[in-house]
């Protein structure tokens, strides 16, 4: 089915329209177009890397959500330390017990890598959920208004990316204090800019259209030039800037977990667990193995979901 | 009987903003500079010239896509540049507008119905049913399969997507349509079908028009009357006989010198006036006469000290020029 549309997409300009009132004749299949969504998915699910990163984020997602359910009585609790043994468990190798071996207190690197898990993925959401919503809001208006507006925004978006990230970042927890929630807040105030000139860009190209003219020439209200017209063609690069975002997010996390500045001992994280195993980078390479490799795909996976998204999302282009 | 459409001196003037930071205004750009015309109910005027000469500014400033910096512009009766909320929709109704290209005058993430219901949305007309009803009807009237409704614009050329774009402005029955440019985005063979299509459409729907266009070719073939501008202002107007025939001002003469025959043989044995130079920037337009820089028949310094006003040559025939036929053009 998909073939024969796809031949009578493109029809003859001269046979389509020979006339006034002429039908374009030998047409097979006129029914229902299918809705852009539904090409999108369709458009996505043939790019396999983009596929290979959406099923590699689907399976850390179900690891981190049902983690309690399996992970403790499996592998190990996460965060207990059993103080009269812990020489014993200490830096064992990976085994049938301890798949991914255990760290200088004992504890099951698996388990610490599944629970890290959790830390990750909802930093990256939450963060960029902070950003994206800072950044659509800024960037809106500065399109929107422009003038005076658009230069203080614009203006204030450029001085964020003047200084160094993650300094910028270690300076901003420095002042609202270590731990889980203000690296959520950090990475959200320090993304938005960003957004916001992704956004911004996007709708004054959108503006630009004549469809945008045509639907005010027609009187159309505002609110309906751009519920209708402007948002739905201005948000994909979003939807596509977002996703990446979540990796990037996920990588800041790591690195502030790994500088002392995000999670703190003994919940585990896997920029902290970077950190832990530093020491032991040469005796026991596995500590830094697990959690590098999970950074490393889940960040990837994020990028490559990104990337194909962009491509699915964009109407114009066909298969 | 008072035209459909009065424009009377139509001025718009863009600022010009300089510096990133501390923006400074001062200079403008004299897109359309005291323009007037009328155009009689059914009649179709043709507004022709360079690109940058304003037409499309007039055009936009007509249906208050922008807003005229002077001037006044009578729709059916109402002064348009009054018109606010529910009266300024109620003037959209009237008047429709076709761009310029099919290709970004569609938006991309609707079907072809919901692009030309939506006219019909805002204006609240009709049930949703009658509205599909009424949208197929149209795609028939221009030439498309009804049943490409459900269809979206990537999936069809320019000619098509075109015709989408007049069957909008036909949906709510409007007096007049403004059509800027709208077939020189297209291929030839496509042109010369669009343009037909737009003159069976006025037959049957009695539609006015105010024809914008580059092409003195296309204006020739659809156009009633035809104004033609310089640097934002109408330099001569007049029937299109009248215009092409027997051309005044030494612009027109120009341009219409500069518009190839089909026959090679005529061609080669015509005498071409070239301009020489650009077209003079905007925002110092020359004194006087605009044209006076590039004009062959130039006398200084009247012509570059004294504007000369529209004059009639004959009925309904008007011609911007001190010197307009008083002396042969030399070549």
């Amino acid at each position: 089915m998909l073939r024969r549309r796809k031949g009578q997409v493109e029809i003859d300009e001269s046979t389509a329209v020979a006339g006034l009132g002429a039908v374009e004749a030998g047409e097979v299949f006129v029914g229902k177009g299918r809705t852009l969504r539904a090409d999108a998915i369709r458009r996505l699910r043939r790019n396999k890397l983009a596929m290979a990163g959406l099923v590699w984020i689907v399976i850390i997602i179900l690891v981190a959500v049902t983690a309690d359910l399996w992970a403790p009585r499996y592998l190990g609790d996460p965060t207990y330390i059993d103080t009269s043994r812990v020489a014993e468990l200490s830096l064992q190798p990976p085994s049938a017990e301890h798949p991914f071996g255990t760290d200088k207190l004992g504890r099951d690197i698996a388990s610490r890598v599944v629970y890290g898990a959790r830390v990750s993925l909802l930093v990256g959401v939450v963060a960029v959920f902070i950003m994206v919503v800072i950044g659509l809001f800024m960037g809106a208006i500065a399109a929107y208004y422009g003038g005076i507006w658009d230069s203080l925004i614009m203006r204030t978006a450029d001085v964020f990316f003047a200084f160094p990230y993650i300094l910028f970042a270690v300076a901003l927890i420095a002042v609202l204090g270590k731990g889980f929630q203000n690296v959520f807040i950090a990475i959200g105030i320090l993304g938005w800019p960003s957004i916001a000139r992704v956004f911004r860009s996007s709708i004054l190209s959108i503006k630009k259209n004549e469809y945008v003219d045509a639907a005010r020439a027609m009187g159309a209200s505002t609110l309906r030039i751009l519920g209708r017209h402007i948002m739905p063609n201005a948000i994909s690069p979003i939807i596509v800037y977002a996703t990446m975002s979540i990796g990037g997010a996920i990588l800041t996390e790591a690195a502030l977990s790994f500088l002392g500045m995000g999670v703190q001992p003994p919940d585990p994280s896997w920029g902290l667990m970077l950190s832990e195993a530093r020491a032991y980078i040469f005796t026991a390479p596995w500590l830094m193995f697990y959690p590098g490799l999970a950074i490393l795909t889940t960040v990837l996976g994020f990028v490559l979901l990104g990337d194909g998204l962009r491509d699915a999302l964009d109407v114009k282009l066909k298969e | 009987m008072s035209p459909l459409l009065e424009v009377k001196g139509l001025t718009k003037h863009f600022p010009v903003s300089k510096g990133v930071i501390l923006s400074r205004l001062g200079e403008t750009v004299k897109a359309v500079d005291d323009v007037s015309f009328s155009v009689e109910q059914g009649e179709t005027l043709g507004l022709v010239g360079e690109s940058g000469c304003g037409k499309s500014t007039t055009g936009r400033c007509i249906i208050r896509l922008l807003e005229p910096t002077a001037g006044s512009i009578h729709f059916d009766g109402t002064d348009v540049r009054k018109l606010r909320g529910r009266r300024l929709k109620a003037f959209r109704r009237d008047v429709q507008f076709i761009f310029q290209d099919p290709y970004a005058s569609l938006n991309p993430r609707m079907t072809f119905g919901e692009i030309m219901a939506e006219p019909l949305v805002i204006h609240n007309l009709g049930t949703r049913r009658e509205r599909e009803q009424r949208c197929k009807e149209m795609l028939e009237v221009v030439g498309l399969n009804p049943e490409h409704i459900h269809r979206y614009p990537h999936e069809f050329s320019g000619g098509q997507r075109q015709r989408v774009g007049i069957a909008r402005a036909l949906m709510l029955r409007p007096k007049m349509i403004i059509c800027d440019e709208p077939v020189s985005a297209l291929d030839v063979s496509i042109q010369a079908q669009i343009i037909n299509l737009l003159e069976e459409l006025q037959d049957e729907f009695g539609l006015t028009y105010l024809f914008i266009a580059h092409d003195l070719a296309v204006i020739r073939h659809i156009c009633d009357r035809v104004a033609v501008m310089y640097l934002g202002k109408v330099v001569e107007l007049g029937g299109w006989r009248q215009v092409y025939n027997d051309p005044h001002h030494p612009y027109t003469q120009a341009l219409l010198s500069a518009a190839p025959v089909p026959d090679p043989e005529k061609q080669r044995q015509r005498n071409r006036i070239i301009l020489r130079g650009d077209v003079p920037s905007p925002i110092k337009p020359p004194s006087g006469c605009r044209f006076h820089t590039r004009c062959p028949i130039a006398q200084f310094p009247l012509c570059s000290e004294e504007e000369p006003p529209l004059r009639e040559v004959a009925k309904g025939h008007q011609v911007a020029c001190h010197f307009a036929k008083s002396f042969p053009i030399p070549v």
